[in-house]
């Protein structure tokens, strides 16, 4: 782990790589350039690999998100095709906290890409939106940070429902100290049948950031 | 209008006439005389107002009672003081000026009215920083004469306290709720005028056998709503320029999960065409703009003589739960409203300007007039009287009443005082969950704040964690509005809350009638 390596370096090697480690932070654009290749150049996500758009999500979730795909937390359950990429391919191409922090706050000063696909919009997915979702990740999808709750307005359909699955299979939120995963893998539990499921996440995907 | 609903309007006009006069004249005579000798005089007004009209009189406070002592505030004073001083009986005299307070009444059979000096009323004043005017968990309280601005959450709120008066106050930009009394049986209120809220002005929240007359209500998303709740009446009032004018829930999660036997007659329901204000993802953020009265899945209630006019949605709209927005379903409640009886009512210019729901029955009705009388969804056993006279859309289930009229009703307050709620210690954290947190948190759906099932996932088990934050809470969501302290209840009351929260059980479902 980046981290525990950290911890045995000398004490003027390690301010050498902090004063390193600030300049990166003062730059977190030229540190997302290794991320382009699967999440596009505007951080806007690409269908085809699967990598979902980046640009204007909270700073402090993509952080989160980067050191759990570093530690293990994502992505590391068997059968989790897009989580074993991002571990294999993605998350070491960040060395340390001070890269995830300094791409999470990039990213989250660029504007979401408008919706390209508006979804089917239903009543019943509005309302189970309003009654489950909206609690925490606000009535327009917009997120929550001080509730750890991502923005999903925007999000592509597919990438949502995947995250909805991965949730109720455990393939998120498998970890004791995982709390926000844990949180959602209960909350998957309240939209009654698939259908409904279907419903929410095209009426999540509808909404415009 | 032809020359007999011309008569009727007459009548209906000098009734609103009469009453008014009524409550001017009450209104003095109570201001005169609550000084002297508060309770006996309340009792007695009732009692002979009710007598005079031939009804049968509903007491809400105990006719053996001792006169009590007054004591006289000042808006340099603390009304919580002389509310801590006070006993069982007293009346707290609230003089004219402006009192930056939350009064919180623990104890039962405690006036707390206010002396008007001709256009000076005792103000209390929330500076949009307070979260609640008054507070009361006693039984028998009354509160009256009070004008209420500016505070965040509720101006007037009932906490399971029973055989309550809630009279001539004021009310204008104070929140989520206006009056509020929630899981009391027994209570009455009158004569009140409520603008500005944000939810609904008058709330009844499974509550039995309530009095809702004479008040004003305007500018609110709701302007009465009676939810979740047994035996009300709602009559003589006045509700215009709301979103939605009168309404008769059933709202799912709830710990109560029935409405019926309501009677809503001879109000005046004028104008509702209010934005609707309400907070986004909200139930009453579903309620369409332009509907004078809303029957959603409760039983048994008749409309009756009211006038219902120039609601550009609708006059009436009789809904279950299916095809009401934010509404998800509780497999304890029946979703279909039945038995409604629209018996004769004065409708005029309704409809002008319908939601694409409303259109699409129309449509479907080949019919371009917008209805004063619409159904959707589900119910059985409903009726209309005289259903030539009113343009109604969706109703070929509906019968033709056999009730002509709800003179048999005449009043649903006991004539005795209700017995307190019985409060042990086992089940204290339930009475604070029914009669406090489910004001605002249902258990599946989104009413006020977020739902109890969206609590007890994010505190994973810790009541700890949640009895320390209702204490003090910080406002975590924008679109919400703010979690009012609960710092009226001691440390143990608000353990032994979120102790109970974190065990409410999803609602089961019902197994289907044979």
């Amino acid at each position: 782990m980046p981290r525990s390596k950290h911890a045995l370096l000398v004490p003027a090697l390690a301010a050498v790589l902090f004063a390193a480690g600030a300049a990166v932070a003062a730059d977190g654009r030229s540190v997302y350039l290794r991320c382009v290749a699967c999440h596009g150049v505007a951080a806007e996500g690409v269908a085809s690999t699967g990598a979902p758009p980046l640009a204007g999500l909270h700073a402090a979730y993509l952080q989160r998100q980067l050191q759990s795909f570093a530690s293990g937390a994502r992505g590391a359950k068997p059968g989790d095709k897009y989580g074993t990429s991002m571990r294999s391919a993605g998350a070491p191409l960040l060395s340390s906290d001070t890269e995830r922090a300094a791409v999470a706050s990039y990213l989250s000063t660029l504007k979401p890409g408008v919706q390209r696909t508006p979804g089917r919009t239903t009543a019943n997915g509005r309302n189970y939106f309003n009654a489950v979702c909206g609690a925490c990740h606000g009535s327009g999808g917009e997120g929550n940070p001080a509730l750890g709750a991502p923005r999903l307005a925007g999000l592509p359909e597919a990438y949502l429902a995947r995250q909805f699955a991965a949730f109720q299979s455990g393939q998120r939120g498998y970890q004791p100290d995982d709390r926000y995963g844990i949180q959602m893998r209960t909350i998957t539990t309240m939209l009654p049948d698939a259908e409904t499921v279907r419903d929410v996440i095209a009426y999540a995907a509808s909404l415009r950031p | 209008m032809d020359k007999k609903q011309l008569q009727r309007f007459a009548v209906i006009a000098m009734v609103a006439i009469v009453a008014a006069g009524a409550s001017h004249i009450y209104t003095r005579h109570t201001m005169v005389t609550a000084p002297s000798a508060p309770a006996e005089s309340t009792s007695m007004a009732l009692a002979g107002a009710r007598g005079a009209a031939g009804a049968v009189p509903g007491y809400l406070v105990d006719p053996g009672r001792a006169a009590g002592q007054i004591l006289v505030v000042k808006p340099e004073d603390s009304v919580q003081d002389a509310v801590a001083r006070a006993q069982p009986g007293d009346t707290i005299q609230i003089m004219p000026g402006v009192y930056h307070q939350t009064v919180y009444i623990d104890k039962d059979d405690i006036a707390l009215v206010g002396v008007i000096h001709g256009s000076d009323w005792p103000t209390f004043d929330g500076e949009g920083k307070r979260n609640d005017a008054v507070l009361y968990s006693g039984n028998g309280v009354r509160v009256e004469n009070l004008k209420i601005v500016n505070y965040k959450g509720n101006a007037i709120m009932g906490q399971a306290g029973n055989n309550f008066v809630i009279r001539h106050n004021r009310i204008a930009n104070s929140g989520v709720y206006g009056i509020f009394p929630e899981f009391a049986q027994n209570g009455l209120i009158e004569y009140n005028e409520l603008t500005g809220i944000e939810d609904a002005a008058i709330y009844v929240g499974m509550c039995d056998n309530i009095e809702v007359a004479h008040n004003e209500v305007h500018g609110n998303v709701a302007g009465i709503e009676i939810e979740n709740s047994r035996h009300a009446i709602v009559e003589n009032n006045t509700a215009y320029d709301n979103a939605g004018g009168i309404l008769a829930f059933i709202t799912p999660g709830l710990p109560i999960k029935t409405t019926f036997d309501v009677v809503i007659r001879n109000n005046f329901v004028v104008a509702n065409n209010h934005k609707n204000f309400g907070a986004p993802g909200s139930i009453v953020s579903g309620v369409p703009s332009g509907t004078g009265i809303i029957v959603m899945a409760a039983d048994d209630v008749i409309i009756e003589n009211n006038f219902i006019r120039d609601n550009k949605n609708a006059g009436i709209i009789v809904a279950d739960h299916k095809s009401f927005a934010n509404i998800t379903p509780d497999p304890e409640a029946d979703p279909n409203p039945d038995r409604v009886s629209v018996l004769w009512n004065l409708f005029d210019n309704n409809g002008s300007d319908p939601i694409k729901e409303v259109r699409a029955l129309m449509v479907a009705g080949l019919t371009r007039e917008g209805p004063d009388l619409v159904a959707v969804g589900g119910g059985s056993g409903s009726c209309v009287a005289a259903a030539g006279t009113l343009k109604a859309l969706n109703i070929g289930g509906w019968g033709a009443c056999k009730r002509t009229s709800s003179a048999d009703i005449a009043t649903y307050l006991l004539d005795k005082p209700a017995a307190p709620r019985a409060l042990t210690t086992a089940d204290r954290g339930k009475l604070i969950y029914s009669s406090v947190c489910a004001g605002c948190h249902a258990y599946n759906v989104r009413m006020v704040g977020p739902p109890t099932q969206i609590i007890q996932a994010l505190y994973l088990g810790n009541a700890q964690g949640i009895a320390d934050y209702i204490a003090n809470p910080v406002k975590k969501r924008a679109d919400f509005p703010p979690m009012p302290p609960q710092s009226h209840l001691n440390a143990d009351l608000r353990l032994a809350v979120a102790q109970y929260l974190l065990t409410v059980a999803p609602p089961k479902p019902v197994p289907a009638r044979p």
